[in-house]
């Protein structure tokens, strides 16, 4: 393969995964600050090491292990001035937790589903929150609601999120199992 | 069973602290003591840490989604008006004679006849419609002024000013009308819009069009037009469109297509087929009766005026769901190659269909030889009509055309490039290419729709690849002007020569930059927004020159 169409690969690749790989990288460290750095120092290794890569094997998954050395780089540089995970809960996170793109995307559109049958108001929070980045204080000093009233809700839909996703998940998975059979 | 008791948790053999630690992460509200607590939590169970990774996903994919979901709350809204333009397309006897263009539209297009673009204002006819329910439902002008920072705000935005310019009013009189909660994310967008000038997201472009009739009162969108949030209302002919994912459509009148968000559009009645690469997995058809969404692939809808939707999968995979807006959503099924099925309105099931080719349009195809394009330029495959400064202006969209095959060069033409490298100095001469060259030419268009505030601050970054080696690029206005007889399209409408090609006096934030591969296909622009149109005439080698000429 020739180098441009290698590097064109590659970008494509990248770029179809580049959200996958994030999120691994914040289970791992838990931390955003720290998974910019983690990808961007991915970012690199995985080009450098590119021409191992063979096409017929998932690009995701090589790439994980990718993001498992440099997040154990990043935590071995940083160890004593940020908080990680333990060293096991960080390798069993690692062990368990490579992400698979269909269920992702199953994840995803379930999460859709979801968030469509949230009370009205609890989807305007979720909105506030999140599609604005706004932090709780300024939530709070905007809505004229105690911080810790929003904790809590948020807490509330999330866990009614979590929950509703994992249950049209199980669903999904039944019927799929119905249909196959 | 309501909507939301469907929500109630089941139970988990979680451990019941473990989503309060979570809960605490994700706001980045953690102690020390908690975060070891979390720690501990997910050492011992392989279910806990399962929860965490999904949950850390759930929240990293909450702004992503959020976005349908006001969507959702707009047809809310909508459903709430006497008379809106998607409650109205799904009913025809109420179908208004015309709907007003959206506010902006057709002031853009005087800009580009005449106005000076300096001069131009957002002018919108929000202010008048003055709904007092609004005022009542906005937290503080603190909120509103973050929230209209918000891309989507401002899409919501356009979709409600639709919404507001269309049906004039808010209800009054049963309170219950107007939902305040489902208003809210939208009213900053209105005060954004009528405060900003923030208005002109684009999120698709027209790309070809054949022998296109629209209906009266709708606006014509030509070729290279960029599309905002709006209804697109054919009354014959067919209409291809790129939108900014990447996903190609063709629509076929008559017809009435609402374009949503850069993935997302609604076919409200009609015939469409849809052409969507890998990297825009997701892109959503909406429908009276189903959505489609694609999982990279070739497929066809088409929807009668009674709202039912017959879906083919010309190649790949589809998933089908119900509206969100349904008082069931969720998914029906997964559609493969050759599958087709039809959906009715509140219809639980679908039903197999023979495919008949005659009610789906063609998919846009690709040919083998055209030029493979990135960021944000966009391959028209057919030349627009003018290109006069503000005739298609976007700041979103660079666009690309094909101009004239196989020519073989007269005489020595002058090139400002045609060399490997990063050029952010254009001169009319730096080489030239000589006789008995053939080439194909390719016209590269970017008129950005300037504001006096944001005039220095935006740049576009786009490349685009050729099956051939670029011999030369022209980037300066006189001799882009000079060589229109011989390379451009016959009866594109061109800008004086003062007001074309690259700025060749810029400075710092200001410069174009481009850049040429070593191998000579691929072109990359960096471009800045100026006081003219930033064009580029690209000449590459035509098919049957066998050896490259040049100096």
């Amino acid at each position: 393969m020739e180098l441009q169409d290698r590097q064109e690969l590659f970008v494509r690749l990248f770029a179809r995964h580049e959200r996958e790989l994030r999120r691994y990288a914040l289970t791992l460290l838990a931390e955003s600050v720290a998974v910019d750095d983690v990808i961007q120092e991915s970012s690199v290794a995985l080009w450098r090491k590119f021409d191992d890569y063979r096409v017929e094997d998932p690009f995701l998954a090589w790439a994980c292990k990718f993001i498992y050395f440099e997040a154990l780089k990043y935590r071995k540089k940083w160890q004593s001035q940020r908080r990680f995970f333990s060293p096991e809960t960080f390798e069993a996170l690692a062990r368990e937790t490579e992400p698979v793109a269909e269920q992702q995307e199953s994840e995803r559109l379930a999460l859709r589903d979801c968030l469509s049958l949230l009370p009205v108001a609890d989807r305007e929070l979720v909105g506030l929150r999140y599609a604005t980045e706004t932090t709780i204080s300024s939530l709070a000093q905007d809505t004229g609601q105690t911080a810790k009233s929003l904790y809590r809700a948020l807490e509330r839909i999330r866990r009614v999120l979590a929950l509703c996703v994992q249950k049209k998940l199980a669903a999904g998975r039944n019927l799929s199992w119905e249909a196959g059979t | 069973m309501s909507n939301h008791s469907s929500l109630q948790a089941p139970g988990s053999s979680l451990p019941p602290e473990l989503y309060g630690l979570m809960s605490a992460w994700a706001d980045a509200a953690l102690t020390d003591d908690e975060f070891a607590q979390l720690d501990t939590l997910l050492k011992e169970s392989t279910y806990g840490r399962q929860a965490f990774a999904r949950y850390v996903r759930m929240c990293q994919s909450l702004p992503e989604l959020i976005v349908p979901s006001f969507d959702a709350a707009i047809r809310e809204c909508a459903a709430n008006r006497e008379r809106s333009f998607l409650h109205v397309a799904e009913s025809d006897e109420s179908r208004p004679e015309s709907i007003s263009p959206r506010p902006g539209h057709e002031q853009r297009s005087g800009a580009g006849r005449g106005e000076s673009r300096d001069s131009w204002k957002p002018r919108t006819s929000f202010d008048a419609a003055g709904p007092s329910g609004l005022a009542g439902t906005l937290h503080s002008r603190h909120l509103l002024r973050r929230l209209a920072r918000q891309p989507w705000v401002v899409v919501a935005g356009l979709l409600v000013a639709v919404l507001i310019g269309v049906s004039g009013v808010f209800p009054r009189g049963n309170p219950r009308a107007v939902n305040p909660v489902a208003i809210l994310p939208v009213a900053p967008a209105i005060d954004a819009m009528a405060g900003s000038g923030d208005l002109d997201s684009h999120l698709a472009v027209v790309t070809r069009s054949a022998n296109v009739v629209w209906e009266s009162g709708s606006v014509p969108a030509e070729i290279g037009a960029a599309l905002k949030s709006q209804v697109l209302k054919l009354a014959s002919g067919t209409l291809e469109f790129e939108f900014e994912c990447g996903a190609s459509l063709r629509l076929r009148g008559p017809a009435e297509f609402a374009v949503i968000s850069k993935s997302r559009g609604k076919l409200l009645f009609g015939e469409l087929s849809a052409q969507v690469p890998e990297n825009a997995h997701g892109f959503t058809i909406d429908t009276p009766s189903v959505e489609v969404v694609d999982l990279g692939t070739e497929f066809g809808v088409s929807v009668d005026r009674a709202g039912i939707a017959d879906v083919h999968v010309f190649r790949g995979l589809v998933e089908t769901r119900r509206p969100s807006g349904d008082e069931q959503p969720g998914l029906l099924e997964r559609l493969e190659t050759d599958q087709t099925r039809r959906f009715a309105p509140d219809q639980r099931t679908s039903e197999m269909l023979k495919f008949d080719e005659s009610k789906y349009p063609a998919p846009p195809e690709h040919y083998h030889d055209e030029p493979t394009t990135r960021g944000a330029i966009c391959l028209l495959r057919e030349p627009p009509k003018s290109l006069a400064v503000g005739a298609l202006e976007s700041n979103e969209f660079i666009l690309l055309f094909e101009e004239r095959r196989d020519v073989q060069l007269p005489r020595p033409i002058p090139v400002s490039l045609s060399l490997p490298g990063r050029y952010d100095r254009f001169r009319g001469k730096d080489g030239k290419l000589r006789p008995p060259l053939h080439v194909d030419s390719y016209l590269l268009h970017f008129d950005a729709l300037t504001t006096p505030r944001n005039y220095t601050h935006l740049r576009l970054d786009g490349s685009v690849t050729f099956p051939r080696p670029i011999l030369g690029v022209i980037a300066v206005g006189p001799a882009l002007s000079v060589t229109d007889g011989l390379f451009g399209y016959a009866d594109v409408i061109q800008s004086d020569a003062r007001s074309r090609g690259l700025d060749r006096k810029a400075k710092g934030d200001n410069l174009d930059v481009v850049t040429l591969s070593e191998d000579r296909r691929t072109l990359h622009v960096s471009f800045s927004v100026g006081g003219s149109c930033d064009q580029l005439r690209i000449l590459i080698q035509a098919e049957q020159n066998q050896s490259v000429e040049e100096q």
